[in-house]
């Protein structure tokens, strides 16, 4: 609002002002004169009323007249009285006529007036006019005494007291009214004088209000204007005004805002002007003094009159020196050259198509020709006479620079004649293919190697060129495949061997690496072949060689080491005490002779790569507690303790059993040799990871960390006060160390002097659950799967089928034998060791079922496990008839070796006999051994067990003490017979511990081998058959 | 130790062990027949037709292992037990050499009694296989 009044000009505003002013004057008057006008109107009613009063009053009087002259009449009788009463009565209808008239407007009056005249005209006609006829025609004698006249005049006042009675009511209302009229005309006249008054007052105050508002703003608006006035007058262009009210002073404002706005740009563009061309001065004079090329202004005649700093860098000469010297002081011309002599001459532009052109000359300092210059010389645009200006560069740096590429191009050249050279003379062929698969490089040899000609390959891609040189060898496709796959490849380094068929046979190796330039850019793959055939000759060579030194010292070895054997059992008479221990000294050095040759064998083989492990899984709880056994003379001899403490649980390990044999003999027998006597050795074992960890700790004199370091190097052993008494080759761990690694395994010592030392090996672990193979087996290059002990006998008279099984198992690494007819199978069975059978049911001499059974009466072949293979998908006969395994045909390569897997090598057979007279604790046992892979058979008295014990081939017996018929002290008694203990190990078994102790007194003359007492625990049992089968294979008999 | 006297056909060319081998057999009641070579080995065994034969494998001529293998292939010879005398042990020589017919493998150097007690112990099995000699367990 008040925006909208603000932006009225100053005139409208004054004029609104006024108007506010005059609209209030206006008001007033006619508020004013409304006021009288009512005044008057109230006044003229007051005069109206009182006139009805009046007119009431003279009424009454009239009817009082009338009233007297009746009675007056009535009395006298005098006529006078009758005209006054008709007087009295005309005056009466006049008046009655004229109030009715006058108090039109009210109807109560109106109402009130008509009863009066009702009345009145009823006193008139109906009292008085009969009488008045009556006495006009018979005045009476007396009126006064007449009692009709006096009965008359009272009837007459009666009712005139009656008219009287309204018209006075009458006029007391018309005095009402005028009270109340009188009243309101008073109040309206004091509200008149109080809006006057206010009235006036306000309308005075509203205009100074204006008035004063109004000034004020035009004041200070023209004050803030005439400041900033001064101000830009003072040079501040900055402050605007900028008043919203677009009124006369905010128009000039806003015309005042624009002039400074301009002002000020104005200023702005002139002090920018001021301020860039300042800078384009400083930058101009930076440029010239900054610019590596000298410039100087000069004159035709070679004075020179500017100079920029550059100039007298370069010159070695000061500003004042340079202005006024001449241009041939400072340039001079080639001396050899067959130019002008004058620099000037030279530089100076014939004409302007010339100008700008680079010359070439010399720089001088004092004088002297000192450096090469560059110089281009134009003409100045304007300016007082003739002038040129020149651009110098010292160019010593460029020629330098030029020198030194030249000088490494032709270095480069030699570097690459050099090393083509040393290509050529290198002994391998090589060849570069780039990524795109293109021959970017052949070396003299690998063309004379593979007789092609240079040329003709190079830039040649593998796609045109390949086919010809995988002629060349043998392998083609895997030769081909390894290209293909390699020639990308920016990461590895490959090596191979191939073999060469044309244009001669050749064993190669083959080494490939990428080549990437100093930035690692991949440019491509160097294949280098190596011609090892002879190499590989010396290799054989060696072999032979060892081996037959080995040979040729065996011999003599023999007969020294048999003739002291022979001295020192006394075969050719007795020995006195120093020849006998003179002569154990020759034999332990025959000895350690022997163990250095085949140690010696060992190394080689591992060298020329010619072990093979035969991988299974090995339970390797059992193999030490073997081993452990088999040291236990001689740690016994030392005094020393040995402790196995390996838990039963163990996972088996990896390995060819043989060679874990060799490292950990090893390793105990070190232990052994450096501890000293009563010293302890303990062996633990533990899963950790994927990996079995076995250490071999010893209480021995230790290593220093020295002796640590090249603990594992050949020919090394401690070198301490003990060694003498030590023997050994020094190569045993290298050997094992060796060993271990080809198991995917590794070695480790920990060792304080003086105090012992720890080896710890660590071997990869069988998976707990047996793995299925890989989907594609044997059929592919490289999944080979890892060998497995063991000889099988394939029944099979299919010769077709056969031929399939045995190709399986002898991939799978088996030794296979096979048998067309259940007689040859018998017969082989009985003659050879063998791990398992596979049973075809249908036989041309007799069923599988019929062989299965004779195998499992005869105890030389009772306890090989057979797996039936048929066409009929019942395994009830064969598992009852002893069957291990079922597997229906068609035969599945996988699952076939799945379960001889599992079968060879998780549970390695053995058979054992368990006694017991109560079938529950017999049957439980027995399902325990069969849980750990043993076959069982279950006796109940002493006498059958002496049966089966005789019959069969076992590996064990489990004894019960306490039995009805025979007891199991006779039982063994009897077996003892046919069996010593070292075929038999025998584990007797009581529940009564009053019995252990009786029993425990027969263990040394019965040859027991454990007393167990019941119950039995799994832990218990397992450590049983460790310990005992162990026993059965360690001890010879 | 009592065995049955026997007649042996023991062939090496190195004297030394000829000597050591035959000394120590003759000192347990056996008669030894010697050879210096694989050849002389063949014709003193198809000659005499000896309860046992002790053969060195690295002989002139014919080897120990040929030797064998020649005698496994005569009907009349071929039940006499062959021992294989050799300085090589490795697992594979010693297949190869069971593979030929021998009935052992006795590696070199070796303890004159245990090659004493292994010849008795083949003796007294090809004595139970021919049923001729009662064996006491």
């Amino acid at each position: 609002m008040w925006v909208r009044i603000g932006s009225l000009g100053l005139r409208k505003k004054l004029l609104g002002a006024f108007g506010v002013i005059l609209a209030i004057t206006v008001l007033l008057s006619g508020l004013s004169y409304r006021a009288v006008l009512n005044n008057e109107r109230a006044g003229d009613r007051v005069i109206h009323t009182q006139t009805v009063i009046t007119d009431l009053n003279q009424l009454l009087n009239t009817l009082y007249g009338a009233r007297t002259s009746y009675s007056s009449y009535l009395l006298t009788g005098q006529d006078t009285w009758l005209f006054s009463l008709e007087s009295s009565r005309a005056d009466y209808d006049t008046r009655i006529r004229q109030l009715r008239a006058e108090t039109a407007d009210n109807p109560e009056q109106q109402e009130r007036l008509a009863l009066i005249d009702t009345l009145a005209t009823s006193w008139f006609t109906e009292t008085m006019d009969p009488l008045l006829a009556q006495r006009r025609e018979a005045p009476p004698a007396n009126p006064a005494a007449d009692i009709a006249t006096l009965g008359a005049i009272q009837t007459s006042r009666d009712q005139f007291n009656g008219v009287q009675a309204f018209v006075d009511r009458a006029i007391v209302m018309e005095q009402e009214l005028l009270a109340g009229r009188t009243e309101r005309a008073q109040a309206e006249d004091m509200r008149l004088q109080r809006l006057l008054v206010f009235g006036t007052a306000a309308a005075v105050l509203a205009g100074l209000v204006l008035a004063w508002l109004i000034a004020s703003d035009i004041a200070g608006r023209t004050g803030r204007l005439t400041t900033l006035a001064q101000e830009i007058s003072g040079g501040s262009y900055g402050k605007r005004l900028r008043f919203r009210r677009q009124d006369e002073i905010g128009r000039a404002a806003n015309a005042f805002d624009q002039m400074a706005d301009h002002l000020q740009a104005t200023m702005g563009q002139l002090e920018e002007a001021a301020r860039q061309e300042q800078a384009g001065r400083q930058q101009l004079a930076a440029i010239l003094n900054n610019v590596a090329d000298g410039i100087i202004t000069f004159r035709p005649d070679g004075t020179i009159t500017e100079s920029n700093i550059a100039v007298e860098r370069m010159f070695d000469m000061t500003e004042d020196e340079l202005r006024g010297a001449r241009v041939d002081d400072l340039l001079a011309c080639d001396p050899r050259g067959n130019g002008p002599a004058s620099a000037l001459a030279l530089i100076l532009p014939p004409d302007h198509e010339t100008e700008g052109a680079m010359h070439l000359v010399h720089g001088c300092r004092d004088g002297e020709i000192s450096f090469p210059l560059e110089v281009a010389v134009s003409q100045m645009p304007d300016g007082d006479g003739p002038q040129y200006i020149g651009v110098m560069r010292d160019i010593t740096e460029r020629v330098e620079a030029e020198r030194k590429l030249q000088e490494q191009y032709e270095q480069a050249h030699r570097t690459r004649s050099i090393a083509n050279a040393v290509l050529d003379a290198a002994g391998e062929g090589m060849i570069l293919i780039s990524p795109d698969q293109k021959i970017t490089a052949v070396n003299r040899r690998f063309a004379d190697m593979f007789k092609i000609s240079i040329p003709a390959v190079i830039g040649h891609s593998m796609k045109e060129y390949g086919p010809d040189l995988n002629k060349r060898i043998g392998e083609t496709d895997r030769f081909r495949e390894m290209l293909w796959t390699s020639v990308g490849d920016s990461e590895r380094r490959i090596e191979d061997a191939f073999t060469q068929v044309w244009p001669q046979h050749r064993e190669l190796a083959m080494v490939s690496t990428p080549v990437r330039t100093r930035d690692a850019v991949h440019i491509g793959r160097v294949f280098a072949f190596r011609d090892v055939t002879h190499e590989r000759e010396v290799d054989r060579m060696k072999t032979e060689f060892v081996s037959m030194v080995s040979h040729e010292l065996r011999t003599p070895l023999t007969s020294i080491k048999g003739y002291v054997d022979l001295l020192l059992e006394g075969e050719v008479g007795d020995l006195s005490p120093e020849q006998h221990e003179f002569l154990e000294i020759v034999g332990s050095n025959a000895e350690r002779l022997v163990s250095l040759i085949n140690d010696i064998l060992d190394i080689s083989r591992i060298e020329a790569g010619k072990i093979t492990l035969n991988l299974a899984p090995v339970d390797l709880r059992a193999l030490i507690d073997r081993l452990a056994l088999s040291f236990r003379p001689q740690i016994e001899a030392k005094r020393q303790a040995l402790v196995v403490d390996i838990p039963a649980n163990l996972p088996h390990v990896r390995g060819d059993h043989d060679r874990l044999v060799q490292i950990f003999t090893n390793l105990i027998s070190n232990a052994h040799k450096y501890t000293p006597a009563g010293g302890h050795i303990t062996i633990r074992a533990l899963s950790q990871g994927r990996n079995v960890r076995l250490s071999v700790a010893d209480t021995g004199i230790g290593l220093t960390p020295e002796e640590r370091a090249q603990l594992f190097a050949r020919f090394y052993r401690a070198q301490n006060r003990t060694t003498q008494e030590v023997g050994g080759t020094g190569l045993g761990l290298s050997i094992t160390r060796s060993l271990v690694e080809m198991h995917g395994g590794s070695i480790a010592v920990d060792s304080t002097p003086g105090e012992g030392s720890t080896f710890t090996v660590f071997l990869p672990e069988v998976p707990a659950q047996p793995s299925p193979l890989p989907a594609t087996p044997a059929s592919e290059n490289g999944a080979r799967r890892e060998r497995v002990d063991g000889r099988i006998l394939i029944v099979e008279d299919e010769p077709d089928i056969a031929n399939l099984i045995r190709r399986y198992l002898a991939r799978a690494g088996y030794e296979v034998l096979t048998a067309p007819d259940a007689a040859t199978a018998l017969q082989i069975a009985r003659e050879r060791p063998l791990d398992l059978i596979t049973l075809d049911v249908i036989l041309p001499d007799a069923d599988g079922f019929t062989l299965l059974e004779w195998l499992k009466s005869d105890p030389r072949t009772a306890a090989i496990p057979v797996i039936v293979l048929s066409m009929i998908a019942d395994d009830g006969q064969g598992r009852t008839l002893g069957a291990v395994d079922y597997l229906a045909k068609p035969i599945r390569e996988d699952a076939l070796l799945q379960r001889i897997d599992r079968l060879l090598a998780d549970a390695h057979p053995g058979t054992i006999l368990v006694v017991d007279d109560e079938p529950d604790i017999r049957r439980l046992l027995a399902q325990q051994l069969a849980k750990a892979g043993y076959q069982t058979l279950e006796a109940g008295d002493g006498g059958e067990a002496v049966r089966i014990a005789t019959e069969h081939e076992l590996d064990a017996i489990f004894l019960d003490i306490r039995m009805p018929v025979m007891d199991g002290i006779s039982a063994l008694q009897a077996i003892r017979q046919v069996r010593t203990p070292a075929e038999l190990p025998i584990i007797m078994m009581t529940a009564s511990p009053g019995m252990m102790d009786a029993a425990e007194s027969l263990v040394a003359s019965l040859g027991i081998a454990d007393l167990l007492e019941k119950p039995i625990s799994g832990e218990e049992l397992a450590q049983t058959i460790a310990k005992n089968l162990g026993h059965e294979h360690e001890v010879p008999s | 130790m009592t065995t049955t006297p026997a007649r042996l056909v023991v062939a090496d060319d190195e004297a030394d062990i000829r000597k050591l081998v035959s000394f120590t057999l003759r000192r347990r009641g056996h008669t030894v027949l010697e050879a210096r070579s694989g050849d002389e080995a063949y014709d003193l065994i198809a000659a005499e037709h000896p309860d046992l034969a002790i053969l060195d494998v690295m002989m002139p001529g014919m080897t120990g292992v040929e030797v064998a293998r020649k005698l496994s292939q005569h009907d009349d010879l071929a039940a006499i037990p062959v021992v294989l005398l050799s300085a090589k042990g490795q697992a594979r020589e010693i297949a190869e050499g069971l593979e030929s017919g021998a009935t052992a493998y006795v590696v070199k150097p070796f303890t004159p009694s245990a090659l004493a007690q292994k010849v008795d112990e083949l003796l007294a099995e090809s004595g139970d296989d021919h049923g001729t000699a009662p064996h006491a367990p």
